[in-house]
């Protein structure tokens, strides 16, 4: 189960993921992600339970690597994206960009 | 999908499967030692069974696959013949993984003895190192097979195909088992991940180059990808992987990655999806489905099925040619859906044969028997309800062939037979039917035993007169049991009647035939599928009957049957067949004497069935009977027609036992 939402905040252009962020739930996020650019900017991942490859890939798609960022879109640190870098460093998959200033 | 799918449960399916894949190749080492593609598929089965038990943090059960691996190991390394005590002690351990497997704690004395097996496992096979105490893949000292192997440099390239995920495959496990083998370099490349707009988020689009520092041998690098798809590419020390190399963030210079944080990943494992299974070879990708969403399918095509026939109905009562058009193109669409549906449902017959290699193998040795089991037509396929209705028949059947029907090594000796007897399960296709037979060449049945016993019992007269297959046909009657003390094994006098009552409730039939001396054969004919039944709709008085289109041998017009001399016998080319007036037989009324007859094969029989009127061939889903009917002896089900008007499922092997008893209907 995953789910993401808009937030309304001053500009309007960050979202927030809830829920685990693997294969079963990847095609959901993309549809669900999709639905909200190209106005959105900013993706936070707040209480993600399970994550795995697929969802690591399907960051990339979203925001690239350190050396490739995709500079239209960025992460908000939190501790899935601390776990999803570690999975990266652990596969040997280049290191996610830098994450969104608060 | 991981909403409503526990992967643990998938795990654990497949970790029994692959449970029984390693029994059936222990098994065939017992019979044929020499043989390394056996050693190699126990290997394989262990090795999946360890390293998928360790993804789900199941330590004690990963820890003792590792072990009976290490023996395997050594063996297959070796070369050396695979001894009997082996055999006994790897089917001994099956028995203690069995229980992790299916998530039991085992008590101490399991435990204990789990341990004592491995301890002697390696001792035999020549294992070194300490017997296991919980060791296992998650702490274990890697011991090379060739400890003159000194540590090498090997480069490798692992590509996963775009359906990796799909089918089940985690990298993150494999790249834990690589880390295994030595000191491991990797450089991920993710330069193939598309953007947004282009991106699957199901395929995967990573690869990765390595460096592996190891003293271990390419075969057990290989070993660690033995389960990756036909279309991923697994590629050692310069092979052609077909494409450039492409290394990831930098070219120059790769990121020399290490373990920084323990492998957290690897047990996230919340996303297994559904789909786990691997890919075979040569044929199209396989991924598997979730039982009850399988019977939900194919319950909807049955009731697309209805539907469909009702809307054909309703073209045909309009007269309106468009709306017949699509009413026939819509039938061929659901035809299509429906044969396919069925197929899915379809299982190969092995997965119920597999199992009585080491339930033929340990009843004979609790009886004091030999026996040797062959299979044949362990591909025939069948519904999957049916295989797992026909689980406790077939077990009871096969305790009773070695039980009652193998002779002991020294009465075949006597009889001039091999000391070893033989025990065949066979199966094939015989029209819409499988029949499914058990053969033993031991003593057969004691025709005079059976009667006696059955006159004993007050099953028959002592005064009746019977066919030695009648007399054959007793050992079916309720408390039946010619077993002078009851064993443990059988001989519990509920046996083949309840054998009877379970084939009869799938719709089919059991019948033995037997010679003394020579044998004896039980055989079964199960309709392929219980899902949708095609038939012959008839009117019998003012009521609907459906008979199965496998019973029907022909449809005779009664006005120009030629009847016999007495009532109730026509001649059916000429052969002198009886007839049945369904209508009596149900206390409906009676048919005209013109009425249409439909001659049908049962239960080993020939009968002409008399009924009001042939309407036309009819396919629908069979519903249950309600408390009301479900005594009404002859009816197995209920159907719908297409107008929504309820018929009758006939039960025509019931009908056609019960015309025995009353011949004069």
């Amino acid at each position: 189960m995953v789910r993401v939402e808009p937030v309304t905040d001053s500009d309007g252009r960050r979202a927030v993921l809830d829920g685990d962020l693997t294969f079963g739930t990847v095609a959901s996020a993309y549809q669900q992600i999709t639905a909200l650019r190209p106005d959105l900017r900013v993706l936070e991942l707040r209480d993600v339970a399970a994550v795995d490859l697929a969802g690591l890939q399907l960051l990339y798609a979203l925001v690239g690597t350190r050396e490739t960022p995709r500079p239209a879109m960025s992460l908000r640190e939190s501790p899935a994206v601390e776990r999803f870098r570690s999975m990266a460093a652990f596969c040997g998959l280049p290191a996610l960009p830098e994450t969104a200033d608060e | 999908m991981s909403d409503s799918h526990d992967p643990l449960e998938v795990f654990r399916e497949e970790a029994r499967e692959l449970l029984q894949e390693f029994e059936d190749s222990v098994i065939g080492l017992g019979e044929d030692p020499g043989d390394r593609e056996l050693v190699n598929a126990a290997f394989r089965a262990l090795h999946t069974i360890k390293g998928s038990g360790a993804m789900f943090e199941l330590e004690e059960l990963a820890a003792f696959a590792h072990d009976l691996e290490t023996a395997f190991v050594e063996l297959r390394d070796s070369g050396a013949a695979v001894s009997q005590r082996i055999v006994d002690l790897a089917l001994s351990a099956t028995d203690f993984l069995a229980v992790l497997i299916d998530g039991g704690i085992p008590d101490d004395t399991l435990r204990a003895s789990g341990r004592a097996i491995v301890a002697e496992l390696h001792g035999i096979t020549g294992v070194h190192g300490d017997p296991p105490e919980g060791g296992g893949p998650g702490n274990e000292s890697p011991v090379p097979p060739d400890a003159a192997d000194a540590p090498r440099a090997v480069r490798g390239r692992y590509e996963p195909s775009s359906a990796t995920f799909l089918v089940g495959t985690n990298p993150i496990a494999l790249i834990s088992e690589l880390r295994e083998l030595g000191d491991l370099t990797l450089m991920g490349d993710v330069t193939r991940v598309p953007e947004w707009e282009d991106f699957d988020p199901e395929s995967c689009y990573m690869r990765w180059d390595f460096e592996l520092e190891t003293d271990r041998s390419e075969q057990d690098i290989r070993d660690v990808f033995m389960f990756i798809d036909a279309d991923s590419v697994l590629a050692l020390d310069g092979e052609d992987v077909g494409t450039a190399p492409s290394t990831g963030t930098s070219a120059a210079s790769p990121p020399a990655i290490e373990a920084a944080t323990p492998p957290a990943a690897p047990s996230d494992t919340a996303g297994t999806p559904a789909t786990t299974s691997a890919v075979e070879g040569g044929g199209g990708a396989t991924i598997k489905v979730r039982t009850d969403r399988l019977d939900r399918l194919v319950n909807l095509v049955g009731e697309m099925v209805s539907l469909q026939a009702q809307i054909t109905l309703r073209a045909t009562q309009l007269d309106d040619r468009l709306m017949q058009a699509h009413a026939e193109q819509l039938e061929r669409l659901v035809r299509d859906a429906r044969s396919l549906s069925m197929e899915m449902h379809m299982v190969p017959i092995e997965r119920l044969f597999a199992p009585f290699r080491r339930t033929v193998r340990s009843l004979a040795a609790e009886l004091g028997r030999e026996a040797a089991l062959e299979i044949s037509g362990a591909d025939t396929e069948l519904d999957r309800n049916v295989v797992e209705q026909l689980r406790d028949p077939l077990l009871h059947i096969v305790r009773n062939a070695i039980d009652h029907g193998i002779e002991s090594p020294e009465q075949r000796r006597a009889a001039g037979k091999a000391p070893v007897g033989r025990l065949r399960l066979m199966a094939d296709y015989t029209g819409a039917m499988v029949r499914i037979r058990v053969q033993d060449d031991g003593a057969g049945l004691d025709a005079e035993r059976i009667r006696a016993r059955a006159v004993d019992r007050g099953i028959v007269d002592a005064d009746e007169t019977l066919t030695r297959d009648e007399v054959f046909r007793l050992i079916f009657a309720p408390g039946f049991s010619t077993a002078e003390t009851a064993t443990a094994v059988s001989g519990r006098g509920v046996g083949m009647d309840v054998v009877r009552r379970n084939i009869e409730a799938l719709s089919g039939a059991v019948a033995v035939h037997s010679e003394p001396g020579a044998g004896t054969t039980v055989e079964m004919r199960i309709p392929l599928t219980l899902a949708i039944v095609e038939g012959l709709l008839a009117e019998v008085g003012d009521r609907l009957f459906l008979i199965k289109l496998e019973y029907i041998r022909e449809c005779v017009d009664g006005a120009a049957a030629t009847r016999g001399g007495q009532t109730g016998m026509i001649d059916f080319r000429g052969e002198v067949v009886p007839t049945l007036d369904l209508a009596r037989y149900f206390g409906i009324g009676e048919s005209e004497p013109d009425a249409p007859i439909i001659v049908i094969d049962a239960s080993d029989r020939r009968l002409g069935l008399v009924v009001t009127r042939l309407l036309g061939n009819h396919q629908s889903v069979v519903k249950s009977l309600g408390k009301l009917l479900s005594g009404v002896e002859g009816i197995s089900g209920v159907v719908f027609l297409s107008d929504g008007t309820p018929g009758l499922m006939l039960d025509v092997e019931r009908v056609v036992r019960s015309s025995d008893r009353h011949p004069h209907h």
